[in-house]
């Protein structure tokens, strides 16, 4: 029995992989601020959204799969809590029925504890499967109808009842063990049996002798305790079946209870976008390459500042090379992290900040970010940032998206241009989509005059008095010095302002 | 019935050719001696050491043995050796209970159930060769041989004579049932089964087979406590005639095993231990041809060091080597850094492996049968030694020049470094010289640059990587110096950011 409420059911485990650079996607993408709005508070929901939405999906299927039950969890978020607190109960009820922890292996004692463990957990599924066929009517999703069914199917009253009264049979009766000659002429292929009647059964024709007898004496302690060794292996499978069968059905409850959790995680940071008044909506993800977005913000601006986030519209679908110049300050990081953010969110089934998002699927989102200077810094600066792009290039298969920002910034334009040319044209051929934010002019403006039919430009936008829009627009790079234009609208104002004669 | 005399000496292995045993002194230089243990740590057969010492002489045993590596190279095969290796590992373990136990109802069956498991085995051996139809001449003789063996009247009579018994001894069941300190043993009846009831009822809530809680550890000594005995006594009288044969198939079965699978098993063990290790290091390995004189080598790497690096997954660099016409001495030069040092061992490993009919660790090699490998590393000097340490040095040159011929390989690490500069490059030269008219070919790494351009029979080798790079360990030799490269261009490649290299990459 598996939940399945974020992978489709394959006959297979589907495990969340960890990305190898997720530490640098986080520190990149500010992940943290949107673990924590669907944590609420709450570490366990933390932990599961950090889990989930680092372990992208690949299959434009299983997306939908998911998408459809978190709609099915928008409609109904009374459902979804009920069942996380349920699940959550159950799942740390008392545990350890099994060989865990046991110095003195004791069959029998396994067998009493996990009678009494299983009856308690029969009952909590029970309720379970009472309180989602009430709701059943009103799910629509497969991953939840699916659900519904399971447990309908699995925990029908006949097969609980059925349960509990083989439950107390094993409770009340003797023990008799059959057992085969196994190496060594030494026992092997134990069964346990009912007591009643074994003993007295009608000889079989054929056989000469039945029954042979023995007696251990009181005092002979070592034989008494080896006649309940004996005996305890008939019993030992029986109390293992048992205990394993607790574990599993505790395991079935924590299961749900971590991916009813992530639905609960996406209602809570659905709740504070909508209080905010920013748009949401369902992505399209695509087996194309590029994107199309309609008033895309940045989720982690979104959930950080009070003042309305500025989003962008853009249409690069079909590009595999999205190069983005202009000014500092003018939304080129806020830009890349918006999109990024929403790759990751819609390859875990989540909605975006956005009125419409269509993407290709990535095989792997990765970033190359300018990084602070490290004073501990033993190589050179250039050597560091190259040892960090080698690492992530060589992470990168083809299908996959990377996002640069600001790289190679730590040697001369030159010298830039040279290394990152052909490395832009190497992922690019090889099949990787990559967003490239930089200030080098030489290496963009190269580019551009190459006129690769699936590249982009955009460049930030300004109005007509230079003050940023903070949104970008299809240009081609231009050769101005950006700082230039920083300078004469933080200073020149100043110089104005002081050499105005005081009042 | 044929017969079948070694997996590693062929049919003749009294008189099987081989070439000098390996030196202590040479294993350690070479780190043949890290290799042998990483290889045979944990094998329990014995006189593999031997083996490993033993280089052979003989180019078409060589090729025996590079046979049977191939054939273990397929999967099936492999198995096949490794399941007869274990199944014959229970049967000796069986007979070793069978001496040792006091009850003689278990003896008796300890020494049935070896007599099992040593048919088993051979039977399965003979079934699975026939299938998998092996290439080798040695796995070929091997399986004529078991079909012989298995044919012979006796032999076989024995083994159905097993078969029976076991299948009869494998349908008994009894059931014990307590009445307080009262023990009854009785026929097993059919009695409804709540073992097999319970799982079932519990099925949809427990594990796939292989997620079940491991089992509580079975009791594996092989004797019984008083009551199991008492227990099988009860057993045995409810079967009297059952334990007679029993009991009478010791006395007349009481040695089975053939002396010639006993051997194979042990000596086939050394190629698997060999694969064993190769499998595990991040290097890929070739096939040696065998030559007359010329080497030529693509991307070897050290085996030692390989092994060394397996849990850090290092990155290492292979190296080509190359000696074809006149060429006999690579001359090794370049910053002291340790590359050089490990490319002289490299080349000493490929001829011994090579003529161990190893597989070695490169992408292609093709390589002379050496006499004997010479090496002559700087040492430490003895404590007790009453010479000086270059007359040490001379004595050891000395011995190595009579004792080489055009055959022989010659490893020369660093010598006469305790000299001073001028008189190293006199004796330098002239034992170079000396090498050269033997014929011999050698390796000569040297802090001596003069020495690389010496005679057209010396091939000059320098390092040839930037010694800053921590991401690689050992180093690339080049037969001339590098060319100079833009300092991007060389900076994108000591990172893999090349064109090519991301190219690669995203191929993989």
């Amino acid at each position: 029995m598996k939940p399945h409420l974020l992978h489709p059911d394959r006959g297979t485990d589907t495990p969340l992989v960890v990305p190898a650079d997720r530490d640098t996607l986080e520190e990149d993408l500010d992940l943290t601020v949107i673990y924590d709005a669907m944590a609420a508070g709450d570490p366990f929901l933390r932990n599961i959204a950090r889990a989930v939405l680092t372990a992208s999906l690949v299959d434009p299927a299983d997306i939908a799969y998911r998408q459809h039950i978190l709609a099915d969890a928008l409609a109904n978020p009374e459902l979804v809590r009920t069942i996380y607190t349920l699940a959550t109960d159950a799942a740390e009820g008392p545990r350890h029925g099994s060989y865990a922890g046991l110095t003195f292996h004791d069959p029998a004692a396994i067998l009493h504890r996990s009678l009494a463990r299983l009856d308690l957990l029969l009952d909590r599924l029970h309720d379970l499967r009472a309180l989602v066929d009430t709701h059943r009517d009103r799910l629509t999703s497969h991953g939840m109808t699916g659900l519904c069914t399971m447990l309908a199917d699995q925990l029908d009253d006949t097969y609980l009842t059925g349960l509990h009264t083989r439950l107390a049979e094993l409770a009340t009766t003797g023990t008799v063990v059959s057992a085969a000659l196994g190496a060594g002429n030494k026992a092997t292929d134990y069964h346990l049996h009912p007591a009643d009647g074994a003993t007295h059964r009608r000889h079989l024709p054929g056989t000469a002798r039945h029954t042979v007898n023995f007696h251990i004496p009181d005092s002979d302690d070592e034989g008494h305790r080896a006649l309940t060794r004996l005996l305890g292996h008939g019993i030992d499978p029986v109390a293992t079946a048992l205990a394993e069968s607790a574990d599993n059905m505790q395991g079935f409850l924590a299961r749900l209870r971590a991916e009813i959790a992530f639905y609960l995680g996406c209602l809570n940071l659905h709740h504070t976008l909508t209080d905010s008044g920013v748009p949401t909506a369902f992505p399209t993800p695509t087996c194309d390459s590029g994107f199309t977005c309609g008033d895309l913000r940045d989720l982690g601006l979104c959930l950080t500042t009070d003042t309305p986030v500025i989003g962008n519209t853009i249409d690069a679908g079909h590009k595999t090379l999205i190069m983005v110049t202009g000014t500092n300050s003018g939304g080129k990081s806020t830009f890349l992290r918006s999109l990024a953010t929403a790759q990751i969110l819609m390859q875990a089934g989540v909605f975006v900040p956005a009125n419409a998002f269509t993407s290709g699927i990535s095989h792997g989102i990765h970033t190359h970010y300018k990084r602070e200077e490290d004073p501990t810094l033993r190589h050179g600066k250039l050597d560091e940032e190259l040892a960090r792009l080698a690492d992530t290039i060589h992470r990168t298969v083809p299908g996959a998206l990377l996002l640069c920002n600001e790289s190679l910034t730590t040697t001369n334009e030159r010298e830039a241009t040279r290394i990152a040319g052909p490395i832009l044209d190497a992922l690019t051929a090889g099949g990787v989509t990559v967003v490239f934010n930089t200030h080098l002019y030489n290496l963009a403006h190269q580019r551009h005059t190459q006129h690769h039919p699936n590249d982009l430009f955009l460049r930030t936008r300004t109005t007509p008095d230079n003050v940023p829009t903070y949104q970008l627009t299809p240009a081609p790079p231009e050769p101005t010095g950006h700082a230039h234009d920083t300078y004469q609208r933080v200073l020149s104002a100043r110089w104005t302002q002081a050499l105005e004669p005081t009042p | 019935m044929t017969c079948f005399a070694s997996i590693l000496f062929g049919p003749n292995p009294d008189t099987a050719r081989v070439a000098h045993r390996l030196d202590s002194d040479v294993a350690a230089d070479l780190h043949l001696d890290r290799i042998r243990v990483a290889m045979l740590a944990d094998t329990t057969a014995v006189g593999l050491d031997e083996v490993f010492d033993t280089p052979l002489g003989d180019p078409d045993l060589v090729v025996y043995r590079q046979e049977v590596f191939h054939d273990l190279e397929h999967h099936d095969v492999a198995a096949l050796i490794d399941t007869f290796a274990d199944t014959l590992a229970s049967a000796r373990t069986c007979l070793d209970n069978a001496g040792r136990v006091p009850h003689s109802g278990q003896r008796d069956r300890w020494h049935l159930d070896a007599a099992d498991s040593y048919f088993r085995a051979v039977t399965a051996l003979h079934a699975g060769l026939t299938a998998t139809m092996p290439a080798s001449r040695g796995l070929r003789q091997l399986c004529d041989y078991l079909g012989g063996y298995l044919a012979d009247p006796t032999v076989r009579d024995r083994a159905e004579h097993t078969r029976a018994l076991m299948t009869e001894l494998d349908a008994v069941r009894y059931t014990v049932h307590a009445d307080d300190a009262t023990v009854t043993v009785a026929g097993y009846r059919d009695q409804p089964d709540y073992t097999t009831g319970t799982r079932a009822a519990f099925a949809r809530f427990r594990p796939e087979p292989d997620h079940t809680t491991p089992r509580a550890p079975e009791a594996d000594w092989a004797d019984m406590n008083h009551i199991e005995e008492q227990v099988l006594d009860a057993v045995a009288t409810l079967y009297p005639q059952l334990f007679a044969r029993l009991t009478a198939f010791r006395r007349e079965h009481p040695h089975f095993l053939d002396p010639a699978l006993i051997r194979f098993d042990r000596e086939i063990r050394f190629y698997r231990a060999y694969q064993h290790l190769a499998d595990t290091v991040g290097a890929r390995f070739c096939y040696p041809d065998l030559t007359d004189r010329d080497i030529h080598v693509q991307q070897a790497v050290d085996l030692a060091l390989a092994h060394t690096l397996t849990e850090s997954r290092q990155h290492l660099v292979g190296n080509d080597i190359h000696l074809s016409g006149r060429e006999r001495v690579l001359v090794v030069t370049g910053p002291n850094n340790g590359g050089k040092t490990t490319f002289a061992r490299t080349v000493g490993q490929l001829a011994h492996l090579a003529a161990l009919g190893c597989p070695v660790p490169a992408v292609t090699a093709a390589l002379p049968l050496p006499d004997r490998v010479f090496t002559h590393f700087e040492r430490r000097e003895h404590l007790a030694g009453l010479r000086g340490k270059l007359d040490d040095e001379l004595v050891r040159i000395h011995d190595i020049l009579t004792g080489a011929t055009h055959r022989s390989l010659i490893v020369m690490n660093e010598s006469f470094a305790s000299t001073t500069t001028d008189d190293a490059l006199l004796i330098g030269t002239d034992v170079l010289h000396r090498i050269i008219d033997l014929g011999a070919a050698a390796v000569f790494v040297t802090f001596l640059d003069e020495l690389a351009a010496l005679d057209e029979a010396t091939v000059s080798l320098v390092a040839d990587t930037d010694p800053n790079d921590p991401t690689v360990r050992a180093y690339r030799l080049r037969r001339r110096s590098a060319d100079g490269r833009a300092y991007a261009d060389a900076v994108a490649a000591k990172y893999h950011l090349a064109y090519t290299d991301i190219t690669r990459s995203l191929q993989r």
